[in-house]
C-alpha cells in the first residue's frame, strides 16, 4: 500500500506526520548550515558534548554507500509537497537491503544462527536462537494444549516464515488442510477459516467428496448412473452415526476423531484430515494420548 | 538568598519532593542543599547495584528508610546472563544492619537473594515493613518464613516472578496470630503448596488486606471463602479457578464476588476452566487493569466476552490467543486502555494463535490514550506502524516483539525502518523502545534524529554498520541504558564516544563485532567504567587474543571500581 516507488505527491495521507512548514524550516536549514541534523549524527572521535568541529559531510556524499543514499537523494528534504516524513525510496531500499544482505552474508555471530542465506525477499526459517523471542522463563511453559509437546517435525516446518512462498498457510486470512477419503484416489483441500466451524466442515467434506466418491462407486461397479438420481449425501461424520467418520492427523503426528475439543484448539493443531470409514475404526481407541471418544455433537461451536 | 532559609525550612520545601530525580538536581545546587537534601533522604533508588557501595550510601544518606536495587542486566531474563553473574543483596543487608536499623523497605530486583539475607532482615530492622522481590531468585521458603515470624509491622510482602525453591512449605502459618498488618500479599509465583486453613486465618485478622495475590495452590472454595473474608480487597490473583460450573462453590464464588466491589485489578487464573469466567462478570466493570497472561487455555471467544465488559480498562495483559478480531473488540470496548502486553501463548509458535499488524492498528485507532505497549507479534508493517504512530503520539514504552527476529514488511518485504521512524517522530515523550524486524542503519538515524526523550533502547539482529550505533549514541541525549545482541556493531562504534557511557547507566552487547583489544583500551581509558567480559566458553585460559570477537560484553559507570564478587567466567577488564 505504501509502494516505495510512489512519487512523493501520491503519498497517502499517512505519512503526512509532521505540518510542512516545520519542514521547509528544516529544509532551509539544512540547505544552509550543509545539514545540521546530520552533523548531530556524524562519527566523530571527541570529548563529549564538546564542540562539534564541522567535519565535512562531504564524506558520506561522495561515498556510494547507503544509508547516506539517503542524503543525497534529497527529495525528501526539498520537495515538500505533502510533508512525507520518510524517504520513499524506491532503489535506495533495495539497495539498503541487497547491503544488508552482504553484510549478513558476511557477519556470522558465534553462537547464534543466522537465518538469512538468500535473498531479502525468501527467508528461511531461523534455527532456534537461544533467548529469542524474549520470553521469561515463566512464561515459557504455560500449558496451552498444543505448546507443551512439539516434535521436531513441526518445529522444522514453520510455513509463516517463508514469505516468497504461497501465502496460503502464512497468511492468517485460510487454512487450506489436505483432506483425504477412502475410496477415492484424489485428495482435496479444505479452508477452516472459510469453514469455520464444525458443521460447516462437514457440509464442505460432503460438498467436496460426494461427486467424486459416486464417480468411484460408478467405475467400480461398471454401472451408468445419471447424475441426476441424486448422489447419496456423506452425513454422520462427526458422531459416528454415518458410512464414514472424520478423523484428522495433529501436529504430533497423532490421529484423532474429529469434534473432541473445541474448534479454535482444532483448527490450530490439524495438520492433514481423513475420512475413513467407520467400519474401520475401533470405537474405543487403547492407544493416543487422547482417548477418541465419540462426541455426539459433543464441542462443536 | 539561599543562605536566609534556615535547614529546617529546607528540609520542609524538601520533604515535597519525591522523585529521586528530582532530589539529585536539588542536591547539585549547593553544599547546604547537598547537607539538608542528603539528611532527608528516605527513599534510595539504586539502578546499578555495583554502581556504588553500600558504605557509600550509608554515609551519604544515613536515614534511608526504603531501598530499591537491581542488579543483573535486563537480558538476564532470557537467559543470556550466568546464574552466578553477580547481584548479591547479602552485603547490603549486613552493611545496613549495622549503619542503618531503620530500614523499613527493600525492593530489590534481579538480585540473588539467599535464606541468610532474609533472615537477617527479619532480625535487623525493627520497623521493617515491606519487602517486595522481582525476578530474584537463591531463596526458599524457609527465608519467607523468617520474614512471616520476625517482621512484626509488616505491611507488604510482594513476590514477583521470583524462582523459589519450597523445600517445606510451611512459612506461611510462621505469621504470628498478632500480625494484622498485612495490606498486601502476593505469591503467585511460589510453585508449592500453602497451608490453606493458614492463609484464611491470615486474612481474616489482617482488616487491611487490600492486594492479594494467590498462587495455584489455592483452589476455588478456598478463594470463596477468602473473598467472604476480605470484600475490601482492591487488587486480586485469583490461583486456580477450575470448578465445575455446576458445584455449589461455583455458586458461592458468584454470589461472593458480586460483593466484591471494590476490586479494580484482577490477575492470576493460573490453572482455568472458562465456563468458570461467568463468575467474574459482576466485577469487571470496575476493573482499571486485568492480567490474563498467565491464564492458559482460555479461547478468544471467552476472553473477548470478558474484556468486553471492561469499559474502564486502563491496563491489560493478555495472550495473543485473543487474535487480532478479539483486539478490536477490546479496541471497540476499552476506550480507556493505556497499556497493553500481548505475550505469546506458543513460544514455538507451531499452531496459529497469533496477532499481527491488524489487531495493532485496531487498538490503535480504538485507545487513544495508548502510552505503553508490549507486543509479540508474528508479522508488521511499515504502513501499520506508521498508522500506530499517527493515531497514539503518547507513547512512552513502545516494544515490539516479531517472531522472527529479522522479519520485513510482511506486505511490501521492506526493512521495517520507516515504522519504527514514525513511532520515533510522533512519540516525543517515548522513553523505552525495543525494536525488531529487518531493520538497517537507518532506523537507528532515525532515532538519533527524534528520540529525545528515549532512556532505554534494546536492539535484536538489526542494522549494517557502526554507523546504526553511533546515531544512537550521538543522537539519545537522555539514554541510560543500551542493550544490543546479534547486531554488526564494531570496535569503531564502541569507541566513537567513549564519554558518553558515564552519562549513562549501562550497555550491554553480545555477539555484535567487539573485540577484545577494543573492550581493554576502552576500560583503559575509563577508570570510571566497569568493563566486563562474560565467557562462558574457555577462552579465558592463557592470553586472549586481542582481535577475538567478545561473546558478552557488559560495561556499566561506577564509583567504585571492579566489584570483587565476580566469578571465574566474568572477567572486568
Amino acid at each position: 500500500m505504501e509502494g516505495y516507488s510512489r512519487k512523493v505527491m501520491g503519498c497517502p495521507q499517512l505519512l503526512d506526520l509532521i505540518p510542512k512548514e516545520e519542514w521547509q524550516v528544516k529544509s532551509a536549514e539544512e540547505t544552509s548550515h550543509g545539514l545540521s541534523e546530520e552533523k548531530k549524527l556524524e562519527l566523530r572521535l571527541g570529548p563529549p558534548g564538546g564542540d562539534w568541529t564541522i567535519k565535512q559531510v562531504n564524506g558520506p556524499k561522495n561515498e556510494s554507500p547507503l544509508p547516506f543514499g539517503y542524503f543525497t537523494n534529497t527529495t525528501p528534504w526539498k520537495h515538500q509537497t505533502k510533508g512525507t516524513v520518510y524517504p520513499l525510496m524506491g532503489k535506495e531500499s533495495c539497495r539498503t537491503v541487497e547491503l544488508q544482505d552482504a553484510e549478513k552474508k558476511a557477519f556470522s555471530p558465534a553462537n547464534t544462527a543466522v537465518p538469512n542465506s538468500g535473498s531479502a525477499q525468501k527467508r528461511t526459517a531461523p534455527a532456534p536462537v537461544v533467548g529469542w523471542p524474549p520470553v521469561r522463563s515463566s512464561r515459557k511453559n504455560l500449558a496451552n494444549g498444543n505448546s507443551s509437546k512439539l516434535s521436531s517435525e513441526s518445529q522444522s516446518v514453520v510455513p509463516n516464515k517463508d514469505f516468497s512462498k504461497k501465502p496460503i498457510e502464512s497468511c492468517p486470512k485460510s487454512k487450506f488442510v489436505k483432506i483425504n477419503m477412502d475410496g477415492v484416489p484424489i485428495g482435496r483441500k479444505v479452508d477452516l477459516k472459510a469453514n469455520d466451524s464444525y458443521d460447516k466442515l462437514s457440509s464442505a467434506v460432503d460438498e467436496l467428496f460426494r461427486g467424486l466418491l459416486a464417480a468411484q462407486s460408478d467405475s467400480s461397479t461398471n454401472c451408468i448412473k445419471n447424475e441426476e438420481e441424486g448422489q447419496k449425501a456423506i452425513s454422520g461424520l462427526l458422531d459416528g452415526s454415518g458410512e464414514y467418520t472424520l478423523v484428522y492427523e495433529d501436529n504430533e503426528g497423532d490421529k484423532m476423531l474429529v469434534g473432541d475439543v473445541p474448534w479454535d484448539m482444532f483448527v490450530s493443531t490439524v495438520k492433514r484430515l481423513r475420512v475413513l470409514k467407520s467400519s474401520e475404526i475401533p470405537m474405543l481407541s487403547p492407544g493416543g494420548s487422547k482417548p477418541g471418544k465419540l462426541s455426539l455433537n459433543g464441542s462443536m461451536k | 538568598m539561599v543562605n536566609y532559609f534556615p535547614e529546617e525550612v529546607l528540609e520542609h520545601v524538601f520533604s515535597f519532593l519525591t522523585s529521586h530525580r528530582d532530589r539529585n538536581a536539588v542536591s547539585l545546587v549547593c553544599k547546604s542543599w547537598y547537607n539538608v537534601e542528603r539528611f532527608s533522604r528516605g527513599k534510595v533508588f539504586i539502578g546499578n547495584c555495583y554502581a556504588i557501595s553500600p558504605e557509600r550510601l550509608i554515609s551519604r544518606f544515613p536515614r534511608v528508610r526504603s531501598l530499591t536495587l537491581k542488579g543483573k542486566p535486563h537480558f538476564a531474563d532470557f537467559n543470556l546472563v550466568l546464574h552466578d553473574w553477580g547481584g548479591y543483596v547479602y552485603p547490603w543487608i549486613e552493611a545496613m544492619a549495622k549503619g542503618c536499623t531503620n530500614l523499613e523497605e527493600l525492593r530489590l530486583k534481579r538480585m540473588l537473594v539467599s535464606d541468610a539475607s532474609l533472615e537477617l532482615i527479619a532480625k535487623s530492622f525493627p520497623n521493617f515493613k515491606s519487602l517486595v522481590l522481582v525476578s530474584c531468585e537463591g531463596f526458599t521458603t524457609d527465608g519467607l518464613a523468617a520474614i512471616a515470624s520476625n517482621c512484626r509491622f509488616l505491611r507488604e510482602l510482594d513476590l514477583q516472578e521470583n524462582e523459589v525453591e519450597d523445600p517445606r512449605g510451611q512459612w506461611l502459618s510462621c505469621f504470628p496470630d498478632s500480625c494484622t498488618s498485612l495490606a498486601s500479599l502476593n505469591f503467585a509465583c511460589l510453585k508449592g503448596e500453602v497451608n490453606l486453613a493458614a492463609l484464611e486465618r491470615l486474612v481474616a485478622r489482617c482488616r487491611n488486606l487490600k492486594s492479594l495475590r494467590l498462587n495455584h495452590a489455592v483452589p476455588p472454595d478456598v478463594l470463596q471463602k477468602i473473598l467472604a473474608r476480605a470484600p475490601q480487597l482492591v487488587d486480586l490473583g485469583a490461583g486456580s479457578f477450575v470448578h465445575d460450573p455446576e458445584s455449589e462453590t461455583y455458586n458461592k464464588l458468584k454470589n461472593v464476588m458480586q460483593k466484591c466491589t471494590s476490586i479494580r485489578s484482577l490477575s492470576g487464573f493460573l490453572d482455568v476452566n472458562a465456563r468458570c469466567l461467568p463468575a467474574i462478570y459482576p466485577i469487571c466493570i470496575n476493573l482499571s487493569s486485568l492480567n490474563l497472561s498467565y491464564a492458559p487455555g482460555i479461547y478468544s471467544k471467552e476472553l473477548v466476552k470478558l474484556i468486553r465488559k471492561c469499559k474502564k480498562l486502563q491496563c491489560l495483559w493478555i495472550l495473543d490467543t485473543i487474535g487480532d478480531k478479539g483486539l478490536s473488540v477490546v479496541a471497540s470496548a476499552c476506550k480507556e486502555l493505556q497499556e497493553l502486553r500481548v505475550f505469546k501463548s506458543d513460544p514455538n509458535d507451531v499452531g496459529n494463535a497469533a496477532v499481527t499488524e491488524e489487531g495493532l492498528v485496531a487498538i490503535s485507532a480504538g485507545c487513544p490514550n495508548l502510552n505503553s505497549l508490549l507486543y509479540f507479534c508474528r508479522q508488521m508493517t511499515n504502513t501499520a506502524l506508521i498508522t500506530v504512530a499517527k493515531n497514539c503520539p503518547n507513547f512512552i514504552r513502545f516494544r515490539l516483539c516479531t517472531l522472527d527476529p529479522i522479519t520485513p514488511d510482511a506486505v511490501t518485504m521492506q526493512p521495517l525502518d520507516n515504522g519504527f521512524g514514525a513511532i520515533v517522530q510522533s512519540c516525543k515523550g517515548l522513553k523505552r523502545l525495543s525494536v525488531s524486524g529487518l531493520l538497517t542503519d537507518q532506523v537507528f538515524l532515525y532515532i538519533g534524529m527524534y528520540a529525545e526523550q528515549l532512556e532505554m533502547l534494546s536492539i535484536a539482529f538489526a542494522g549494517n554498520s557502526d554507523k546504526g550505533m553511533v546515531y544512537v549514541l550521538n543522537g539519545c541525549k537522555k539514554l541510560k541504558k543500551l542493550e544490543i545482541r546479534d547486531s554488526p556493531f564494531g570496535n569503531m562504534a564502541l569507541l566513537a564516544d567513549t564519554g558518553k557511557y558515564e552519562t549513562m547507566r549501562s550497555l550491554w552487547m553480545s555477539s555484535c563485532k567487539v573485540t577484545f583489544g577494543a573492550c581493554k583500551s576502552l576500560a583503559e581509558k575509563m577508570p570510571r567504567l566497569n568493563v566486563e567480559i562474560i565467557n562462558e566458553g574457555d577462552e579465558m585460559e592463557g592470553g586472549s587474543d586481542d582481535r577475538q570477537n567478545v561473546e558478552k560484553m557488559y560495561l556499566y559507570r561506577t564509583l567504585v571500581g571492579p566489584r570483587k564478587d565476580a566469578p571465574d567466567s566474568v572477567w572486568t577488564l
